[in-house]
């Protein structure tokens, strides 16, 4: 009673045992830690300047710390202790990690001015290790003590009062001083020590791994290399020869640069978390499968960042040094793990937990000439029965010491190895898996060891889903019910009575039933031959379609007969899971149709609709209330150089008065419209094509006008830039007329200004603009009702584009042979004499190249 | 004489080529990681997003390249950009109805 409720404790305790942490050793079983007790002891002596004065030894720590700060939901807790040693042994605090992580990287960046020690002595700092490590009851898995030196034990001053406590004499020749160092390390103690015992012991009592990191100079001086020789020999016996009396457990490195210490550093912090090295290649080349995957770390050198790949989610790392945590639902999809890098992974560690298991428990059957095992890889899931495969492991197993032959069988997911020889003996099989990709040796990732029981009873075979695993819609889906003798048995024969009807349900509980199996035979019988499969035609009806995850169980009795025909119930109305099958409902063509026209149109219509509502945003008129308007007569007058084919005007202002403020007005409308005194109107021309662009509408009363910018319409209205400001627009009246006419003839006009002009300034504008427009009435196209622009002296050819009017640029064109004006006012009655003066303030009034649009006929 | 020249502008054109490009290379990369068609890769709905990305820059294009040629500087250059700009909208316009059919079929799953 007293053991059954010992065991009952024993049970609970386990269960109510928080996470721990596998430590695997080697050969031996997992040691599992509930906290990780870490010492980083760093060399504070002098010689520090002079090999490492750059502080890398600092670098390294903080990845250290960082390392053994990841929260990940199954790792041990660490406890770090930071401590320093020279002459003497300094503890600077303890600190759990991830709680006290920034805590504990500010106290290694202390350490960069931490190297005035005048002595380096070993022997102070494995005993005052010791007595870190002594007190703590953990196993020696779990206890790490990682050593930074610069390589040298070092004793300049012997008499100091911390290294007189180890009983150190006076030497000079460095054999002698090598020996009185092993002595006191790995005894017998010489008659002059003062310690209790030799060191060698206070660790092993202790009780843990040393990583000793050694980082030298790429170029050591004389007094150096004395040094290294004095104490490498002890250092060689410690953690080198593993058989030698004076060996500790753990391990020494010797680096010579930053980067190799950063990495040794950031080795052992994962090895005392417990992670396994894996090639680098395994992860950038997706040989991993998530579901035995608990964390990853690696570092990376170049790049920027690396992206892990795992099932839906993506994890985006970036730093020197990455540590991702595998959660339960990463586990749970099964799916690669990779990792994309445009740098190079260096130092790849993982935690693997899988499983190697027997798919059914095999049975030797005394009768049987060959048994047939299936043997599923994967992680720690019982219910995962379906195996990795040789894409990413590669499998090994002996059958009592004889190799056996694995093979993949891809349809049942599963490796099958025949026991070929029958036998009254029990068989040991054993078997280990390692994982395929890089060119480091292969790591074992499981191992299985079973002593096979010979039985009397045969096994029953095993079942298994053949037919598609995804389907779409409802309807019925052929397929059949895999049966799989495991042992051949010659003359004896299998048979199997499947449920005529077998409810198949969703993965997920809410789901029920989702699909009906029904065979078409439900009995058969087969020979018992160990792998020869024979099918059950079934149908698998899907009777309501749904987006699901479908299992499918089969309850089946089996009967074996043997070759006396004696009959042995094998399996009774046991239920199996055979396949998982992806539903997936039939698309409604009409929403499909609907939705795919929605996106497709608005995926066109959206920019255009955008671009046209940009345009009217950007494209109206300028503001009404910054411009004000000057109406005003203007005498149209014959030019002196107009010919009877080519005729041209001289315009001026009637009469010649001095501008008044007062005859100013200002300009009425809004910025889709101006209206303005005698009649003219702007209006905004916005576009239906997004492309084009928004223009101004302008006419005048009479319905004929010329303006000193745009372009001349057959109605007679013009077509000018959105950004018409400073013009001059000029109402013809009845054009048709002009030639009978009076010369000159004087007409209405109006002249658009920008405010803040003085009045000087403003006449002077006004004079440029009457003589700009004035060539632009010729008198053919005024006798056509129209006028039209200049012809430029020359126009451009060869590779520029045919230049548009003034659309877009709003500079009016200029007067290529405008005639001067006489010195006097008015001057439209006096013969010019040569060409006007350009006002100042338009000293470039365009480009004169312009192409003039052909005028409009009549 | 003035050797100033006006070309036709690059970062439009630029815009638009990475729109097309980020546009038809998510198509192989979310059939990839599609596992079924129940499921709705987030690339499909990105990838559409950013074709109707590269049809904006094509107008963005076609705008600034419009109001550029009407400069007397303008020179068309010899890859002829219209053509290329061209090219690439429809491109990345067609990448995005793969995208929209990918969406669509989803939709009419559900």
């Amino acid at each position: 009673m007293s053991a059954i409720l010992a065991l009952v404790i024993a049970v609970v305790a386990a269960a109510m045992t928080p996470p721990v942490h596998a430590q695997t050793t080697e050969g031996g079983e997992p040691v599992r830690c509930e906290t990780q007790h870490v010492l980083l002891l760093l060399d504070e002596s002098g010689s520090l300047r002079r090999t490492d004065p750059e502080g890398k030894r600092v670098e390294a720590a903080t990845v250290l710390v960082e390392a053994l700060s990841p929260q990940e939901a199954d790792r041990p807790s660490v406890s770090l202790g930071i401590a320093g040693f020279g002459t003497s042994y300094h503890e600077y605090g303890k600190f759990v990690l991830p709680t006290d992580r920034d805590r504990a990287i500010a106290e290694v960046a202390r350490f960069r001015e931490r190297h005035d020690h005048v002595n380096t002595d070993y022997v102070t700092a494995l005993r005052a290790a010791s007595a870190h490590f002594a007190p703590i009851e953990a196993p020696l898995e779990c206890k790490t003590l990682l050593w930074f030196t610069d390589g040298s034990h070092d004793l300049e001053r012997p008499d100091d009062p911390a290294s007189q406590a180890s009983g150190y004499t006076l030497l000079t020749n460095p054999d002698d001083i090598t020996r009185q160092l092993e002595a006191l390390v790995c005894g017998p103690l010489p008659q002059t020590a003062l310690l209790p015992q030799p060191v060698r012991e206070e660790v092993v009592a202790a009780g843990f791994r040393t990583h000793i990191n050694e980082l030298q100079s790429a170029n050591p001086g004389a007094r150096e290399r004395e040094l290294q020789g004095i104490t490498r020999p002890v250092l060689d016996r410690l953690v080198r020869r593993p058989g030698d009396s004076c060996a500790i457990p753990g391990e020494w490195t010797t680096v010579t640069d930053a980067d190799a210490l950063v990495s040794r550093f950031f080795v052992a912090a994962q090895k005392a978390l417990g992670k396994q090295p894996i090639p680098c290649a395994v992860l950038t080349d997706g040989h991993l499968r998530s579901d035995v995957v608990h964390s990853l770390a690696f570092r990376l050198q170049g790049g920027t960042g690396a992206r892990l790949e795992l099932g839906d989610r993506r994890v985006e790392a970036a730093g020197r040094a990455i540590d991702v945590d595998v959660t339960d639902t990463d586990r749970s999809q099964r799916s690669i793990v990779k990792v994309n890098t445009a740098g190079r992974l260096t130092d790849c560690f993982a935690d693997l937990r899988a499983d190697l298991r027997f798919k059914e428990p095999p049975v030797l059957y005394e009768g049987a000439s060959a048994t047939a095992i299936d043997l599923v890889l994967a992680g720690q899931e019982p219910a995962i029965t379906d195996s990795i495969g040789p894409d990413l492991v590669e499998l090994r197993a002996t059958a009592d010491g004889a190799p056996l032959v694995l093979a993949f069988d891809h349809e049942r997911r599963v490796w099958t190895a025949t026991l070929s020889a029958a036998s009254s003996e029990p068989v040991e099989l054993k078997a280990e898996a390692s994982l395929v990709g890089g060119a480091e040796p292969a790591r074992v990732l499981a191992r299985l060891e079973a002593t096979l029981e010979v039985s009397s009873t045969p096994p029953a075979p095993s079942l298994s889903w053949k037919g598609p695993e995804e389907f779409e819609g409802e309807g019925v889906i052929g397929g059949a019910i895999r049966l799989t003798p495991q042992i051949s048995v010659e003359g004896a024969e299998y048979c199997v009575t499947v449920a005529p009807e077998s409810i198949v349900r969703g993965t997920d509980p809410d789901d029920g039933a989702v699909a009906v199996l029904r065979p078409s035979e439900p009995r058969a019988c087969f020979p018992a031959i160990a792998n020869r499969s024979i099918d059950l035609p079934a149908e698998l009806i899907v009777e309501e379609e749904a987006n699901v995850l479908a299992v499918v169980a089969v309850e089946y009795s089996a009967v074996f007969r043997d070759p006396s025909g004696t009959e042995v119930e094998v399996a009774a109305e046991e239920e199996r899971d055979i396949a998982r099958i992806s539903l997936v409902r039939s698309p409604d063509r009409t929403r499909e149709i609907l939705v795919l026209s929605g996106l497709v149109t608005s995926s066109a219509l959206l920019p255009l609709l955008l671009l046209w509502l940009l345009n009217a945003r950007i494209g109206r008129l300028a503001d009404p209330t910054s411009l004000v308007a000057l109406p005003l007569d203007i005498s149209i007058a014959r030019s002196p150089w107009s010919s009877d084919t080519d005729s041209s005007y001289v315009l001026s202002r009637v009469p010649e008065e001095p501008i008044r403020l007062a005859d100013l007005v200002r300009v009425d409308g809004s910025r889709q419209r101006w209206t303005l005194a005698g009649g003219f109107e702007v209006k905004r021309r916005l576009p239906l094509i997004p492309f084009a662009n928004p223009s101004a509408r302008i006419s005048c009363a009479s319905g004929r006008l010329v303006s000193s910018v745009g372009q001349p319409r057959k109605d007679g209205t013009v077509d000018a830039p959105i950004r018409v400001g400073e013009c001059l627009l000029i109402d013809l009246g009845d054009i048709a007329t002009i030639e009978e006419a009076v010369d000159p003839h004087v007409v209405p006009a109006v002249f658009i200004v920008h405010q803040g002009l003085t009045v000087g300034q403003l006449e002077e504008v006004l004079s440029v603009a009457l003589q700009r427009t004035g060539p632009l009435i010729s008198h053919s196209s005024a006798r056509r009702g129209a006028s039209r622009l200049h012809k430029p002296s020359g126009t451009t050819e060869g590779h520029h584009d045919t230049p548009t009017p003034d659309a877009g640029q709003g500079a009016p064109p200029a007067p290529p042979r405008a005639p001067e004006r006489p010195s006097g006012a008015g001057g439209h009655d006096e013969p010019p004499t040569g060409p006007p003066p350009v006002p100042p303030r338009h000293p470039d009034p365009g480009p004169p190249e312009r192409v003039p649009p052909p005028a409009p006929p009549r | 004489m003035t050797s100033r020249t006006v070309g036709p502008p690059i970062t439009p054109l630029v815009v638009l080529t990475i729109a097309t490009i980020a546009t038809v290379v998510a198509i192989p990369i979310a059939l990839h990681r599609s596992t079924s068609p129940a499921d709705l890769e987030i690339l499909n709905p990105v990838g559409w997003l950013l074709g109707v990305g590269a049809v904006l820059a094509f107008i963005w294009f076609r705008k600034q390249d419009d109001a550029a040629s009407a400069d007397r500087h303008y020179v068309i250059p010899r890859w002829n950009p219209r053509a290329v700009a061209s090219v690439l909208a429809l491109a990345g316009w067609l990448a995005s109805v793969c995208h929209a059919y990918v969406i669509a079929d989803f939709w009419a799953r559900r």
